[in-house]
C-alpha cells in the first residue's frame, strides 16, 4: 500500500483523517478532542450542542417560550452555549495535538449567529469551521472574522464554483480545505442537486478531479480536499493516494466514529450499527430541509414511507376527473377523488387510517387519529431548528413562516434526532447513517463486539483498514 | 411586459430548463420553478452578470420570485 502522507489542514502537518462532523449532540468535543489527540482532525458538531450540569449530565433540552420566535432565541442561546462547552471539552483532551474543527448545518436555525457565538466563546479552541447543507457562501466572511479556516462541503464541482465566485474568492487564504461529500454515499443530508439522480451513483474519483481542475483554475491548487462518504479501508483508496490528478486529500469519516469508546450515542445505537445489512440504508427526501438525507431503514422511516403512499391528488369540489366524493373527518366533510383513488381511500379509512391532512402539493395523506395528534403537537411545538422547515412551515423570516402549509410527509428532525442521541429507541428515530455503515458486521476489527477508542481506530485507518 | 422582465424570465427558462409557460412573475424559484439551493445562488450570479448590478447578500436571500428579481433589478437601474 502507499504511503498515507500527512497533510497541513488548519495550518497544523496532521494525519489525514478527518473526523465528520454530526449533528444533534453525536460528534461532541469528547470525540473531536479524542481525534485531535491522536493526531488527527476532530469535528464537533455545533448544532444544538448538548450543554452539560453541575453532574456532568446533559441538561436537558426545554423551552419555555410561547412563541415560534421566542423558541427559536432559545435554541440559539443554547446553541452557543453547547457550542462553546464542546469546543472547551475538545481542546481540553487534545492536548495541544491534531486540529479541532466545529461542523454546522448552514440550514439550521440561526446558524450565522451560532456560529459567530461559538467562535467568540471560544476563542482560540477552534482552528476551522466545516458547513455544508446547503450554499453556505457566508462561512467564509464568518471564519474571517474570527481568523478561523473554512471548509466547504460540496458534492460536485459546479457547488464549489459557484460559492467561490459568489464569495470564497474574497477570502481565499483561510480556505482550510474542500469537503467532498459523495451525495450517494454519506450519511445524514445530501447534496444532490437536480440534475444528479439519486438512483445512478457516480463514482467519486472522477467528480474529484473535475473539482480539484476547478480548484487549479481558482488558484487553490494546493488546498487539500477531504474526501468523505464511502470510506472505509484506506487501502481501498490507493488510487488516491499520491495522484497528482486528485491532489492533496485527506479522509472524512462519518460512520466509523459512531462505533468508539468516546462516541456519546447510547449503547443500543451502537449495538444495531454492529446488525446493519448491505442496503439497509435508505437514501430518501424526507428531511423538512427538503434535502435529500440518508438514514436507517427502521420503523421510523417505515412510516414516513407508509404515511406518502396514503396519499390522493383531491378536491373539495366535483369535477370530471376527481369525481368521486368521499366523506372524512368527525364532521364528514366531503373530498373528491379518481374512482381508483376513492376505493384507496375506504380501504384505508375503514383501517383506521380516518384523520385526513392537507400537504402543500395540493394533495392529502391519511393517518390514524394518534399520528395526526402527534403531527399537530410537533407543529404547533416547532422552535424554529431549521431556516426554513416544511414540516412546519416555520422560516428565519419576518412572517416566521414558508407561506406554504406545514407538510405532514415530514416530521420535526429537533425532536428525533434529540431523542436518538439521548436514548430514545432507535427503531423509532431517525437514524441518520452512511451508506456503508453495514461493513461494521463484516469489519473482523468489530468481531466479538469490540468497540475500539477513537486512538485505536485512527491507528487502524493509518495502517489501511 | 418590460424589458427586464423578459431578460429575467429568459435566464430563469434556460438555467432551470423550464417551459416558457410555467414562468410567471409569481413564480417562486424553488416552489414552482423546482430549483434547489445551488440553482437559487447561480440564477442570482447570473442576473448580476446580465444587468451588470451587484445583488448583495440580504437581498440575494430576499429573491424567491421571478418578480423579487424584477423589482430588485428595476430598483437598481433606477438608482
Amino acid at each position: 500500500m502507499k504511503a498515507i502522507k500527512p497533510v497541513i489542514i488548519s495550518g497544523k502537518e496532521v494525519l489525514p483523517i478527518v473526523e465528520g462532523g454530526k449533528g444533534v449532540a453525536v460528534s461532541n468535543g469528547r470525540t473531536c478532542g479524542a481525534f485531535a489527540a491522536a493526531g488527527a482532525v476532530g469535528t464537533f458538531s455545533g448544532v444544538n450542542a448538548d450543554d452539560y450540569d453541575e453532574n456532568g449530565h446533559p441538561k436537558p433540552v426545554i423551552y419555555e417560550g410561547r412563541t415560534r420566535q421566542e423558541r427559536h432565541r432559545e435554541l440559539i442561546e443554547m446553541g452557543i452555549r453547547g457550542a462553546i462547552r464542546q469546543a472547551r471539552i475538545a481542546h481540553d483532551l487534545s492536548n495541544g495535538e491534531g486540529r479541532i474543527h466545529m461542523n454546522v448545518l448552514w440550514e439550521m436555525g440561526g446558524a450565522e449567529e451560532i456560529m459567530e457565538g461559538a467562535l467568540e466563546g471560544a476563542r482560540g479552541l477552534i482552528h476551522g469551521v466545516t458547513c455544508g447543507a446547503g450554499m453556505p457562501y457566508k462561512v467564509a466572511e464568518i471564519a474571517a472574522r474570527h481568523n478561523v479556516y473554512y471548509y466547504p462541503i460540496i458534492s460536485s464541482a459546479r457547488a464549489f464554483r459557484a460559492l467561490w465566485k459568489r464569495s470564497f474568492h474574497k477570502i481565499p487564504h483561510l480556505l482550510g480545505g474542500v469537503v467532498y461529500e459523495d451525495p450517494w454515499l454519506a450519511g445524514g443530508h445530501n447534496g444532490l442537486t437536480n440534475v444528479e439522480d439519486p438512483r445512478q451513483p457516480q463514482d467519486p474519483l472522477p467528480r474529484v478531479i473535475e473539482l480539484r481542475k476547478t480548484m487549479r483554475e481558482m488558484g487553490v491548487a494546493e488546498v487539500p480536499v477531504f474526501m468523505a462518504g464511502g470510506v472505509w479501508f484506506l487501502r481501498e483508496w490507493a488510487e488516491w493516494l499520491d495522484n497528482a490528478e486528485v491532489g492533496p486529500i485527506a479522509f472524512q469519516y462519518g460512520s466509523r466514529p459512531l462505533l468508539t469508546q468516546e462516541s456519546p450515542i447510547p449503547d443500543g445505537w451502537k449495538q444495531r450499527l454492529l446488525t446493519l445489512k448491505a442496503g439497509d440504508v435508505l437514501l430518501h427526501r424526507f428531511s423538512p430541509t427538503g434535502f435529500y438525507s440518508s438514514a436507517v431503514r427502521n420503523d421510523f422511516l417505515r412510516t414516513l414511507e407508509a404515511r406518502s403512499e396514503r396519499q390522493v391528488s383531491y378536491s373539495r369540489e366535483p369535477s370530471d376527473v376527481l369525481s368521486e366524493a368521499i366523506a372524512i373527518g368527525a364532521r364528514g366533510r366531503e373530498i373528491f377523488v379518481t374512482p381508483a383513488d376513492a376505493i384507496r381511500v375506504r380501504s384505508w379509512l375503514e383501517s383506521g387510517y380516518t384523520q385526513g391532512i392537507r400537504t402543500p402539493d395540493g394533495t392529502m395523506v391519511f393517518t390514524t387519529p394518534d399520528e395526526s395528534t402527534e403531527i399537530l403537537k410537533d407543529q404547533r411545538d416547532c422552535m424554529g431548528c431549521l431556516s426554513s422547515c416544511a414540516f412546519s412551515n416555520w422560516s428565519q423570516n419576518e412572517a416566521g413562516t414558508t407561506g406554504r402549509l406545514a407538510d405532514p410527509r415530514s416530521f420535526c428532525i429537533q425532536k428525533t434526532l434529540q431523542s436518538i442521541a439521548h436514548g430514545g429507541n432507535v427503531e423509532n428515530e431517525l437514524m441518520f447513517a452512511g451508506h456503508n455503515a453495514y461493513r461494521f458486521g463484516e469489519d473482523p476489527f468489530y468481531a466479538n463486539g469490540f468497540i475500539p477508542t477513537v486512538g485505536q481506530l485512527v491507528e487502524r485507518i493509518m495502517q489501511g483498514d | 411586459m418590460s424589458d427586464v422582465a423578459d431578460r429575467v424570465k429568459k435566464i430563469v427558462i434556460e438555467h432551470l430548463g423550464v417551459e416558457e409557460a410555467k414562468v410567471a412573475e409569481n413564480s417562486s424559484f424553488i416552489d414552482d420553478l423546482g430549483a434547489d439551493s445551488l440553482d437559487t445562488v447561480e440564477l442570482v450570479m447570473a442576473f448580476e452578470e446580465e444587468f451588470g448590478v451587484e445583488i448583495p447578500d440580504d437581498a440575494a436571500e430576499k429573491i424567491l420570485t421571478v418578480q423579487d428579481a424584477i423589482s430588485f433589478i428595476e430598483a437598481a437601474n433606477a438608482g
